[in-house]
């Protein structure tokens, strides 16, 4: 049965047309995901890469269960003060930040995935920083992009870090050894 | 592929679609539909408890607009 649509502004745009005899190769779930970040990217103006993880770690913190601390407060990156200083006057509910709406939450999100991205690499044990690179920043996020996810859930959530690592990577896609800087690249 | 998959104008789309239907973002729907107030499509073997996969009606999309309006 054809549908007539009555929403126009639903249109999807036009894929390009496959080689004549080729088959259309399905995108992997990482790559619907990482798609669907650029699109969202694009409109918030925010990092794809950002969006992408952010998308992860929301999953992975069970946003998408009613009932969790996540969805209850806003808070899909489950951040405290100390994780998004810029927001210190709102409330919290056991430590984490209560936003006012999940958009406002999910900006937080990707600026705190941002701000991991964009810091530097930790040094190897035992070497000093390369000259000219300033020492981290006092308050500075403890997660650098070279860490693993596995690493990264570790520092981020010690408490639960396998079941949380379980839950991101079935969710993206992404090996648990993969670095931040990579998974989302 | 299927002549169905070609449909253009759809009636029944992913989260993503609906956002830019409504001029919301995709954390808009999702808190939407997990709080109740839109429902979504769960097709029997697709998507999962946690929104993966899930579709939206623009129909029941419609109607949560309209009753949205002040």
């Amino acid at each position: 049965m054809t549908t007539q649509s009555s929403h126009p502004s639903a249109t999807p745009a036009p894929a390009p047309a496959p080689a004549p005899g080729t088959p259309a190769t399905p995108l992997s779930p990482t790559d619907q995901h990482k798609q669907v970040a650029q699109k969202e990217a694009q409109s918030q103006s925010a990092d794809p890469k950002a969006v992408f993880l952010g998308d992860g770690i929301a999953y992975a913190n069970l946003y998408t269960v009613p009932g969790s601390a996540s969805h209850n407060d806003n808070n899909p990156g489950l951040l405290t003060r100390a994780w998004d200083p810029s927001n210190s006057g709102l409330p919290v509910d056991g430590g984490v930040i209560i936003y006012p709406d999940i958009d406002t939450g999910a900006k937080a999100l990707h600026t705190f995935v941002g701000k991991i991205l964009s810091n530097p690499p930790a040094p190897a044990p035992g070497t000093p920083a390369p000259a000219g690179q300033a020492a981290p920043k006092p308050g500075a996020l403890p997660f650098t992009p070279d860490m693993t996810i596995q690493a990264f859930a570790q520092a981020y959530t010690p408490a639960n870090a396998d079941a949380w690592v379980k839950r991101f990577t079935d969710y993206t896609g992404v090996a648990s050894d993969a670095k931040l800087s990579e998974a989302a690249a | 592929m299927s002549t169905k998959l070609r449909i253009a104008n759809r009636r029944i789309v992913g989260i993503q679609r609906a956002a830019e239907y409504a001029g919301v973002s995709r954390w808009t729907i999702r808190a939407w539909v997990l709080n109740g107030r839109l429902p979504a499509i769960r097709y029997p073997g697709k998507g999962r408890s946690d929104l993966r996969g899930s579709k939206i009606d623009l129909d029941d999309l419609d109607r949560f607009i309209a009753k949205s309006k002040e």
